[in-house]
């Protein structure tokens, strides 16, 4: 009776001594690693498989047979107890059956043995990858801007906030470049809301690839683009935006003729010297942008005057 | 009922030797350097238990795990941690935890926790029973995450009594580079407590009387 009811259970279960002798051995256990009862009763369970070397086991075992205290070996932290190769290959990185093992003590005859009961968790191992993956991409697209795909405000302001503690404890700067497309209302007007969101596609593809990978570039707003610079002081931000600028002056911006699409840019930068929080790292560049605005438009405007950074490259005088 | 002097600090060793056995065992398992200290240990009433609890413990839910004793002793090993510990704890033993944030992470973690919990409580229960020289039994371990007042009302198979006593040990563990802390309890029947410190003070005596008959020689 007590044979045929161990071999009825969907699991794996075995017993075995103190000394890893296998006492008993059900079907489930045959199936799925082929060895009979014949062959296993009697043995060494580590001679069995040869590769079972988990001191994490070997300690539970004591536990359970000395101690009579049972223990769980958990998937997370040990994969698989008996090595049972999975039948279908690559089942999201998996070679072998998954496992949560518990070990618990069976007085019998003044000795203690250990039942030791094997659930194959593999689907659920693969669900919750599957799951985790999902959440992963998910985590990754609340970050995004759908339309250009680029880092979107909730991004900037966590990452923001990490990188100024960073570089407060490194001394080191952080540039912030705010890139607004001059005269976008009247592009849309005139090209059509489609041609729009080429422009600011191509604008965030040319963005990327302009700058360094550790800069993150951000969609604030309708046709405004934050870029921020880790380890970059003023000067290179400057150098930085007067290029993208005469980028986008001097190609066909989403196939319009060159200098039919202009940017306006201003920068910001918190460094030792100068430092700052992210909001008003982002609210001075604001700032220059309005002021590169008013000075026509199609400039970089890196420090309005009274503030220590170096004098405007490109942006003509007021007067 | 008081420990005195020598009674907390029979108890704190033999609490230290239980916790460095699973810090060992730990190390193993996790292939890292892990530190596991017991610094402070105290006794009071069920009803006192939240008093000793870190503040924010008492009214938060705790992600605890749990083992029943019986045979010599009779009562509840609890290992508990605050759910930010917790978070910290699989962060720092496991290592390569999802970005996720909140609720969803804990069912990741329940089940490291358990099996850590479980090998820290084992190993603290059998030096107390290698020591007393007296069968203490475990049943299986289990996983509940509640506030402590619900969490010490929960499934006793012979209903938690007022005049149970608790072991408070606030347990550091350090993985990692970085401290997690947690607390475990050891809830006994009053009669189950004061047979273990008569037990610990018989001990002590004859560990003292071999001292200084060592000595008068």
């Amino acid at each position: 009776m007590e044979r045929r009811l161990i071999d009825c259970l969907p699991l794996g279960l075995l017993v075995i001594d103190q000394e890893f002798m296998v006492r008993r051995w059900n079907r489930w256990l045959v199936d799925k690693t082929g060895i009979v009862p014949q062959l296993a009763i009697g043995q060494d369970l580590r001679s069995l498989f040869p590769s079972l070397r988990n001191p994490r086991f070997f300690w539970a075992v004591e536990q359970v047979c000395g101690m009579r205290s049972p223990q769980i070996l958990s998937q997370v932290l040990n994969s698989y107890l008996i090595p049972i190769p999975l039948q279908s290959a690559n089942r999201h990185g998996l070679s072998m059956m998954q496992q949560q093992v518990h070990i618990e003590p069976l007085l019998e005859g003044g000795e203690v043995l250990a039942v030791v009961s094997i659930l194959d968790v593999t689907d659920s191992v693969i669900r919750s990858s599957a799951l985790l993956e999902t959440a992963h991409k998910l985590h990754q697209y609340s970050n995004r801007d759908p339309l250009t795909g680029l880092f979107n405000r909730r991004f900037m302001w966590d990452w923001l906030t990490k990188q100024l503690k960073l570089a407060a404890r490194h001394a080191g700067s952080i540039s912030c470049l705010i890139i607004d497309v001059d005269h976008f209302k009247r592009l849309n007007d005139t090209h059509g809301h489609d041609r729009g969101d080429e422009v600011l596609k191509a604008l965030a593809t040319s963005l990327t690839s302009r700058l360094r990978e550790s800069d993150v570039v951000v969609r604030y707003g309708g046709e405004e683009f934050v870029a921020l610079l880790p380890d970059c002081a003023a000067e290179e931000a400057i150098d930085t935006a007067e290029r993208i600028r005469q980028e986008v002056a001097n190609s066909g911006v989403a196939q319009l003729e060159p200098g039919a699409v202009t940017v306006s840019i201003g920068v910001a930068c918190c460094q030792p010297d100068n430092p700052c929080t992210g909001e008003e790292m982002l609210k001075r560049a604001d700032r220059r942008l309005y002021d590169a605005k008013n000075r026509g438009r199609n400039q970089v405007v890196p420090a309005p005057e009274g503030e220590h950074e170096p004098a405007p490259v490109t942006a003509p005088t007021l007067s | 009922m008081n420990l005195d002097a020598t009674q907390r600090d029979a108890l704190s060793e033999i609490a230290n030797i239980g916790v460095s056995r699973a810090a060992k065992q730990l190390s193993l398992l996790l292939d890292d350097a892990i530190d596991m200290r017991v610094p402070d240990l105290r006794i009071a009433e069920l009803k006192d238990v939240c008093a000793l609890l870190p503040e924010a413990h008492c009214d938060a839910s705790l992600m605890t795990v749990y083992q029943g004793l019986d045979g010599y002793i009779s009562g509840r090993a609890m290992l508990m941690f605050h759910s930010e510990e917790s978070r910290a704890l699989a962060q720092a033993l496991v290592g390569n935890v999802p970005p996720i944030d909140g609720q969803d992470m804990r069912a990741f973690e329940h089940e490291a926790v358990m099996e850590i919990g479980n090998i820290i409580i084992s190993s603290c229960i059998s030096v107390v029973a290698d020591i007393l020289g007296r069968e203490i039994i475990l049943t299986v371990p289990s996983y509940g995450e509640d506030t402590l007042p619900n969490l010490l009302r929960q499934d006793w198979h012979h209903g938690a009594s007022a005049d149970m006593r608790v072991m408070v040990m606030h347990a550091t563990l350090r993985a990692a580079h970085r401290d997690v802390n947690g607390t475990l309890l050891i809830v006994l029947t009053l009669q189950s407590m004061q047979a273990l410190l008569d037990q610990v003070s018989h001990l002590v005596a004859t560990h003292q009387s071999r001292l200084d008959g060592a000595t008068a020689d």
